[in-house]
């Protein structure tokens, strides 16, 4: 389940492969002559008029994406094989999990396991493919039959796990954050997101409580409670207390958002992140609050400056003030949390016109 | 191929483009061209993709060489990648990424090609990656990250339609980047890189706003990056040098009107000069 070059001199002639409790090693020795070796193999097979075994390009692409996994051209070889039927969809996920194991944010690994998903494992039918997007149409909710969205499902979650392990492994793992973004559209297309949403919630939030300065994750956040408001306003789903529990409306989710948010600020002080995020909800809720068919503002106009914040308002204005509040108190700490304060002001000034 | 790019660049920032020998890099160039495709691998023998296909027309449009090679199949190639939402892949396995639109528009605007493929719906799919925050991301729904935003910020350049942004929003996400150090990060709470210089100091150039940035901390910053044994830049202090975070120290300093280095084209990342020589023009934010 783990993989990683071992620094060694190599003055002691013993193989360099190191298998202890399910965890591989190979000692830095030996990673540039065999490297060499397999390179010059692959790139002479791809030359070659007679087609190279497919056992033999498998292993040498093996060795060679343990080491270099930003290659492409290994990973082309290995997916037309995956098309062809010389290998399983299944043994690309696993050495691809391998990879991740000693480089978590490495996107072409990222890349792979979605090109095999959409490729291999979402078809109802396995034809050759036009292009690695070419969904077959009929995989949608609903049309597939019940083995095959089990085994769909079981994938996504495996890749929300992974997604899990290599954004721990490494911080704000950007590759590791839009893949989890990816798995969440899946979801929407194949499976049915009110279930996902609600478990992806909770996650998020407790995942974020002790990674404050993850703006990936947050940002990650903002996407789901995207997802969450147009279900609701989609009426994809019948009231919004089904995904959040106890939350009535859009707003009062904003609203407990923005609590939470501060509360983490107050706690932990000093992290921009969190600032950011508070920038996303404070401008999602004046939106929601303004586009209110009983306030009278006009439509939103492009330019940055908003009017609408003028009209009679009581929740909008409830909030200013609390935004008035924690501006205050961050001006009082001696911190950098006093220059995300003053920022934080500034912006309110500029962007949100108060 | 994008190493050559890097290189071939920043010595030419520098004035030197006569030391390095242009037949060697052509022939590489030619042997990089998948005939069959028409676009340029990363090496010899690889696969071609988008990235390589830009990296390899500014090369050659930096060497006046644009004629030595079929140009007529890259425009193929790239008009080929082109998906039904105006989004682009950077090969035939279907990654999409607002990185692949750039190096799409940008080299076709190279080969005065943009007639192939569909310009609308190409900014469509890059408005539709813009987030709260004003920046960009690699898909729709990605998280802002200033590299993609100097991609997308390019293609609405070359495009003509950077009206289509909030100029003073993202102009504050990006001047935000800034740190104490003078450096710039690309995202909120990361560590700054010399990197970032270029694409941070490039977008805010496009809209018309690079005075937002402090020009002296980030030239002291830069400088600092600078390594005294090698000469060559790394991407922050007291690290490794190497050619990507050379081009972009120059680049960024060339933005800043460091005398001693020719003047750079904020969208191409490539000597003004060269633009010039091919009456090439992109847009520039008014403020």
């Amino acid at each position: 389940d783990e993989f990683d070059v071992v620094f060694s001199l190599g003055e002691i002639n013993r193989s360099p492969i190191i298998n202890i409790e399910h965890k591989l090693g190979l000692e830095s020795w030996c990673v540039k002559h065999v490297y060499a070796y397999a390179y010059a193999k692959i790139l002479n097979a791809k030359q070659a008029k007679r087609r190279e075994d497919p056992v033999l390009l498998l292993r040498w692409t093996q060795f060679c994406l343990l080491i270099a996994p930003e290659v492409a051209t290994f990973w082309n070889i290995r997916k037309t094989l995956v098309r062809e039927g010389r290998v399983n969809a299944d043994t690309d996920l696993l050495l691809t999990k391998l990879i991740l194991s000693r480089k978590p944010k490495c996107m072409e690994v990222f890349q792979h396991r979605k090109w095999l998903f959409t490729s291999v494992i979402a078809r109802t039918v396995h034809h050759p493919a036009n292009g690695a997007n070419d969904m077959n149409e009929n995989n949608q909710i609903g049309n597939l039959d019940p083995v095959h969205t089990e085994c769909i499902k079981q994938f996504l979650f495996t890749e929300l796990e992974l997604c899990t392990i290599t954004a721990n492994k490494h911080q704000n793992n950007y590759h590791s954050w839009n893949h989890r973004l990816w798995v969440i559209q899946q979801f929407s297309h194949f499976i049915g997101l009110n279930d996902i949403c609600k478990l992806e919630y909770e996650t998020s939030h407790s995942w974020i409580s002790v990674h404050v300065s993850e703006h990936s994750g947050l940002h990650y956040l903002q996407y789901l409670l995207d997802v969450i408001v147009s279900i609701v306003d989609d009426a994809v789903v019948g009231n919004l207390g089904e995904i959040v529990p106890y939350v009535e409306s859009v707003e009062k989710l904003y609203l407990r958002e923005l609590e939470f948010n501060r509360d983490l600020i107050e706690e932990y002080k000093d992290h921009e992140a969190l600032f950011c995020h508070r920038r996303y909800l404070l401008m999602r809720l004046r939106d929601r609050f303004c586009s209110s068919p009983q306030r009278t503002c006009s439509p939103p106009p492009p330019a940055l400056k908003r009017s609408c914040v003028e009209t009679v308002n009581s929740e909008w204005s409830a909030v200013l003030l609390g935004e008035r509040d924690l501006i205050n108190k961050c001006m009082l700490t001696k911190s950098y949390q006093k220059t995300l304060g003053e920022k934080h002001a500034q912006w309110m000034n500029n962007v949100v016109a108060i | 191929m994008s190493g050559i790019y890097w290189g071939i660049s920043a010595i030419d920032l520098l004035g030197q483009l006569d030391r390095m020998d242009r037949s060697e890099i052509v022939s590489f160039i030619k042997k990089c061209h998948d005939t069959t495709t028409g676009g340029f691998a990363p090496s010899i023998g690889h696969d071609a993709h988008l990235l390589y296909t830009l990296s390899a027309v500014q090369i050659l449009a930096i060497l006046d060489v644009l004629e030595e090679v079929d140009t007529e199949s890259t425009v193929r190639f790239i008009s080929g990648l082109q998906n039904e939402d105006g989004s682009f892949s950077g090969d035939k396995w279907g990654e999409i990424d607002t990185r692949f639109s750039f190096c799409a528009v940008a080299c076709l605007a190279l080969l005065k090609r943009l007639d192939a493929v569909n310009l609308d719906k190409a900014v469509d799919f890059v408005m539709k990656c813009q987030n709260v925050d004003g920046g960009f991301g690699t898909r729709p729904g990605s998280e802002s990250h200033a590299g993609q935003i100097y991609c997308c910020l390019g293609l609405l350049s070359i495009t003509g339609q950077l009206h289509r942004v909030n100029g003073d929003l993202l102009g504050w996400w990006l001047c935000e980047r800034q740190l104490p150090s003078g450096g710039l990060n690309g995202r909120p709470e990361k560590l700054p890189d010399v990197c970032y210089s270029w694409w941070v100091l490039a977008s805010l150039t496009m809209l018309g706003r690079l005075h937002w940035i402090n020009a002296t901390k980030m030239n002291v910053f830069i400088m600092a990056t600078q390594d005294s044994e090698t000469g060559g830049f790394t991407d922050r202090p007291g690290d490794m040098v190497d050619l990507y975070h050379t081009l972009f120290g120059l680049a960024g300093l060339s933005l800043l009107g460091e005398s001693g280095l020719k003047p750079i084209n904020p969208v191409f990342c490539m000597p003004q000069y060269v633009l010039d020589k091919l009456a090439l023009s992109v847009q520039i934010m008014a403020v």
